[in-house]
């Protein structure tokens, strides 16, 4: 009896935590945030530390995170659309 | 059995991702506030009489980007408390008049540098839980801003005398070493309930 | 919904009461429930957490399985704790003051206006003494520090990190 429910326990333990762990992947609002980026340091010939963004960065190491970097890129794009007037085609 | 399958339960829980995308938690009394402008970092004030001005530096060597915002704890009836920030440093817009008016007084702006408001007026402001300490805080909007490379100032105040309790908070990358918990249990009411 | 929820354990000790010798196959002497009052001290929250104790082994034995279930309200959110699973050990009950030690995972759900239901995991641990007041009741104390594990969302599991402690007052009856 008590091994059936320590089973039933441990089983259930096991399959919460090695079920389907929430991986995310890069949002399209930060992959256009990125290409934004991109297009205004080649334009100023400088190089923006965004790697935070990229697909393989820390942005989308949870669910918080990816949630906070994707409204982070569309309030970024936003603003920027909103404070220059001469922006590449790919922020419009 | 049993002691397999606790044995792989233990194997498992430890192999669930840590990712708790927690801020560093640093108070405006510090020696340095911010001792690397690249990793997160969460400061909490408090506005007692609304004629403060809390003000911290950033100073990048390429520029960068990063999520920036202004949260409200809800706790306590703050809800309603909406403080404002800017960042003012090289790469902004030139500041026009309306938003010079708009800066508290004795706030300049430098030559060549440029400024980025946040009026914290939107109608609708997001809700966020905050898991770490159980705290429910509205945001002023996440914002990805791109900072030019050189040195920035950050400038937090409160709209017509207002009062209230803040939070403000920038980056992603988590990085707690040479002391990132300093000071939480000494300032516990303002990083807690 | 929620109410059916927090007050599950309840039911089943009253069902217990009144019913024979065996509840579900289990022989009801080696049950015990429970009713705390509980606070939570980080992120304020008030409320109740009714418990079942199981005693798997001898009369002699101080394990217990422990089953829960909260419901505790706070200013900033409701948080739900539907099923906390755990062991508590316990030191013998037929002496006056009984000091426990336990610990498990609990789900829980911190339900926050404008905001949803953020669900994850705790570890959960227990320290506390209690206090024979009648043959088969006990009041005590005991605090409970909670440590985040895991969030569950649409996605899936996501390790995390979270703090929390809880104070109990205890009131426990052995069936």
């Amino acid at each position: 009896m008590v091994n059936s429910f320590m089973t039933i326990l441990l089983l259930s333990v096991t399959a919460l935590a090695a079920g389907a762990c929430a991986q995310p992947e890069q949002s399209s609002e930060c992959a256009q945030y990125i290409e934004c980026i991109r297009a205004l340091d080649e334009r100023e010939g400088v190089t923006t530390d965004a790697k935070r963004f990229d697909p393989s960065g820390a942005c989308w190491g949870g669910p918080e995170g990816a949630d906070l970097c994707t409204r982070a890129c569309l309030g970024g794009i936003a603003y920027l659309q909103k404070a220059y007037a001469d922006l590449p085609e790919v922020c419009q | 059995m049993t002691r397999k399958l606790l044995f792989g339960t233990l194997v498992a829980l430890i192999l669930v991702p840590t990712s708790s995308d927690a801020h560093r938690p640093q108070t405006f009394d510090a020696d340095e506030i911010i001792t690397d402008p690249t990793i997160s970092w969460t400061l909490p004030g408090t506005f007692e009489t609304g004629a403060e001005l809390y003000e911290f530096e950033l100073e990048y060597e390429a520029p960068f980007t990063a999520p920036f915002e202004i949260f409200s704890p809800t706790s306590g009836g703050n809800a309603a408390f909406r403080p404002r920030y800017a960042v003012i440093g090289p790469g902004f817009p030139e500041p026009t008049n309306d938003v010079l008016e708009q800066l508290p007084e004795g706030v300049t702006v430098p030559e060549g540098s440029g400024v980025f408001l946040e009026l914290n007026d939107a109608p609708e402001r997001y809700v966020f839980f905050e898991g770490v300490m159980r705290r429910v805080l509205v945001s002023s909007g996440t914002i990805a801003l791109r900072l030019a490379a050189g040195q920035h100032k950050v400038v937090i105040w409160a709209p017509a005398q207002t009062t209230g309790r803040f939070m403000f908070g920038f980056g992603v990358e988590e990085n707690f070493e040479g002391g990132g918990f300093d000071g939480v249990f000494e300032n516990w009411s303002a990083f807690a309930y | 919904m929620l109410t059916k929820s927090a007050f599950f354990c309840v039911f089943i000790a009253a069902s217990v009461g009144q019913a024979s010798d065996n509840f579900l196959g289990i022989d009801k002497r080696r049950l015990t429930v429970g009713a705390p009052l509980e606070v939570d001290v980080v992120g304020f929250a008030v409320g109740v957490h009714p418990e079942l104790l199981w005693r798997p082994f001898s009369e002699d034995s101080g394990l217990r399985l422990r089953a829960a279930s909260a419901l505790k309200l706070g200013s900033e959110y409701t948080l739900l704790a539907p099923v906390s699973l755990g062991v508590r050990w316990q030191t013998s009950s037929v002496r006056l003051v009984q000091a426990e030690l336990g610990t498990g995972l609990q789900w829980k759900a911190f339900l926050v206006p404008d905001s949803g239901a953020h669900q994850r995991v705790d570890w959960y641990w227990e320290a506390g003494l209690s206090a024979r007041i009648a043959s088969a009741h006990r009041v005590g104390l005991m605090a409970v520090p909670e440590f985040g594990l895991a969030n569950i969302t649409a996605g899936g599991l996501s390790g995390t990190f979270g703090l929390g402690l809880a104070l109990r007052v205890t009131w426990s009856m052995a069936l």
